[in-house]
């Protein structure tokens, strides 16, 4: 093979291109820059003509003129084109595979249809709206598959979400979120096996007009979910492994006696297989010991976890809608969303390590440096305005409960 | 998991705005999904789709028209590729002739008569999606760009590539 071949047209004899030969003739870069305009301007025209030509053949009579309400669609009759795409997908996955794989659910969401409801206690629906999009307002990286909207009669939309960020921990932390109205309240995964309920009013920057008791993580199989607020019960079958159940009367949680306020998750044969309580919180952070580093460097970490998140997961094939991944269909979305977050937390983790920071213990010490990431005692919890109260919730105890600080910074409304 | 359809019933007055933004939208809604499809089957879905997307959030949009432009775009690169993974699993079960070309729609001419409106048709998706807003809708480049969610630069270089694909159908 001729590796030695000149690209020079005054050499090899060859026309030059005109972008070539423009480079070193003023004139013919006029020429060519001029022909190029030229013929843009008739492609465009071209195109204008041809497209709306196309457009007056599309066919318009395939949708009804008139609205015809959001449940006449989604109960419409499927097409000929998915009948025929569910067809060959079965006959293919039959022939190809032999066989069926079935992927796990979402927590909570194992549930029979057929399951009984409780005798004489009424229902208090969540509608499933689907996943996020763009107009969701939500700002933090996530992907969509592992995301809903839900919708509690009465109250503004929420969205559950899994988010990573950094906080001023040791690395980038992982959260399940929800958030509404203007506000998101996160908990971090390693509090995800603590039943717990908790009001949407200490967890979402209180931005809202509604309040509601959520338990996130319902565990799998939960048929539905039984509350009781002082006798006052309801149900409901979880979406996405959260239920919310809206609160009758001003309570909050530091106020209310442990006793009063609980939720079962009953199993299709009736069994209760977990309960939450408000007091049956989670176990003091494990990650106890923070770097001191100042608020830039925060920002530094902040910025590198995101950019990490986005770039591992655009890797993964994911188109985004704002801030939200939809990954590629068939790919393990919880398994791919784990990995980035990881990467995420490895990237984090080594630029701390670079800059080698003083550790400390945020229950016992200050920061020291000068503008620091955190204020002493924060996150989660700040000193409570109202007077002494208590952070750990492992029983009741004569001090209310402090008031949760936002996990994460608020979403904005779309 | 069933969880029961109840919607809220909502403002009589966004129900009428909504029922008419249906009427005014609905005829370009259609135009685009069959320029990016050429495929009247799922022409329907995409656009009844797209529209109980803005439905539901109808009360917090600016701009209904362009996130149902957007919402469009992005249902139809998901069928697109639903179709294009059941065109090969077809081409996989019967070992016949391939039946399609990497992209989504990226045969469905169906219907298309012009050559130069063929040649569009075959662009992959970006590059259609981004000559159909330019040259159909008139779009600037800033709402094509939020449309595909790439860079406005993208879409110039998008552009640039599909006209030189594209002049080769001009008459000289």
């Amino acid at each position: 093979m001729n590796t030695n071949r000149s690209t020079d047209p005054a050499r090899t004899g060859t026309t030059a291109s005109p972008t070539a030969h423009a480079a070193t003739d003023p004139t013919a870069n006029a020429n060519a820059t001029e022909r190029m305009h030229r013929e843009d301007a008739a492609v465009a025209t071209a195109l204008r003509t041809a497209l709306a030509k196309d457009a007056a053949s599309a066919p318009l009579d395939s949708t009804p003129p008139e609205w015809p309400g959001p449940v006449a669609l989604i109960g419409r009759a499927p097409t000929r084109r998915r009948t025929l795409v569910v067809g060959v997908t079965l006959a293919a996955a039959a022939a190809l595979l032999g066989g069926l794989v079935l992927t796990r659910p979402p927590n909570g969401e194992e549930q029979a249809a057929g399951a009984p409801p409780p005798p004489g206690v009424p229902e208090v629906p969540l509608v499933d709206l689907g996943p996020p999009d763009a107009s969701t307002g939500l700002n933090e990286i996530t992907v969509a598959g592992l995301s809903r909207v839900i919708r509690l009669a009465g109250h503004p939309d929420m969205v559950v979400y899994p988010a990573a960020q950094y906080l001023g921990g040791p690395t980038l932390a992982s959260f399940r979120c929800m958030g509404s109205d203007g506000g998101a309240g996160c908990a971090p995964t390693w509090m995800g096996s603590h039943p717990n309920l908790g009001q949407t009013s200490t967890i979402d920057n209180r931005a809202g007009e509604f309040d509601a008791w959520t338990w996130e993580n319902v565990p799998a199989g939960t048929a539905y979910v039984l509350f009781d607020e002082g006798g006052r019960r309801a149900w409901q079958r979880p979406v996405a492994g959260l239920v919310a159940f809206p609160l009758s009367h001003t309570v909050t949680a530091a106020a209310a006696p442990s006793s009063a306020i609980s939720a079962s998750a009953i199993d299709e044969d009736g069994a209760v297989i977990a309960t939450a309580d408000i007091y049956r919180v989670a176990p003091d952070d494990p990650n106890h010991r923070y770097p001191d580093v100042t608020r830039s460097q925060g920002e530094e970490l902040s910025a590198l976890g995101r950019a990490t998140l986005r770039d591992c997961l655009t890797a993964a094939g994911a188109t985004w809608s704002g801030s939200i991944a939809t990954l590629p269909l068939g790919t393990d979305q919880q398994a791919t969303w784990d990995g980035c977050v990881a990467l995420a937390q490895a990237g984090v983790e080594a630029k701390i390590t670079e800059w080698a920071p003083r550790f400390y213990d945020r229950s016992t010490e200050r920061p020291e440096v000068a503008d620091p990431m955190l204020q002493f005692g924060s996150p989660p919890y700040r000193s409570n305005p109202d007077g002494p109260c208590q952070t750990s919730q492992n029983g009741p105890s004569e001090l209310p409960l402090c008031r949760a600080e936002p996990a994460a910074p608020p979403i904005t409304a779309p | 998991m069933l969880v029961p359809i109840v919607e809220p019933d909502p403002p009589p007055q966004l129900e009428h705005r909504f029922t008419d933004f249906y009427r005014t939208e609905r005829a370009e809604a259609v135009r685009l999904a069959w320029l990016l499809t050429h495929d009247s089957a799922i022409c329907d879905d995409i656009v009844q789709d797209a529209f109980t997307q803005v439905y539901q959030r109808f009360d917090r949009l600016d701009r209904p028209g362009a996130y149902l432009r957007v919402a469009i775009v992005n249902r139809a690169r998901e069928l697109g590729r639903s179709a294009g993974r059941e065109h090969r699993r077809l081409r996989l079960v019967s070992a016949g002739t391939p039946l399609l070309v990497d992209g989504p729609h990226a045969n469905a001419t169906e219907g298309v008569t012009d050559d130069l409106a063929v040649a569009v048709a075959r662009l992959p998706f970006p590059q259609r999606t981004a000559v159909v807003l330019r040259y159909w809708a008139d779009l600037p480049i800033d709402e094509i760009a939020a449309a595909l969610d790439v860079r406005p630069g993208s879409v110039r270089s998008m552009l640039s590539r599909a006209a030189s694909t594209l002049r080769k159908e001009l008459p000289r």
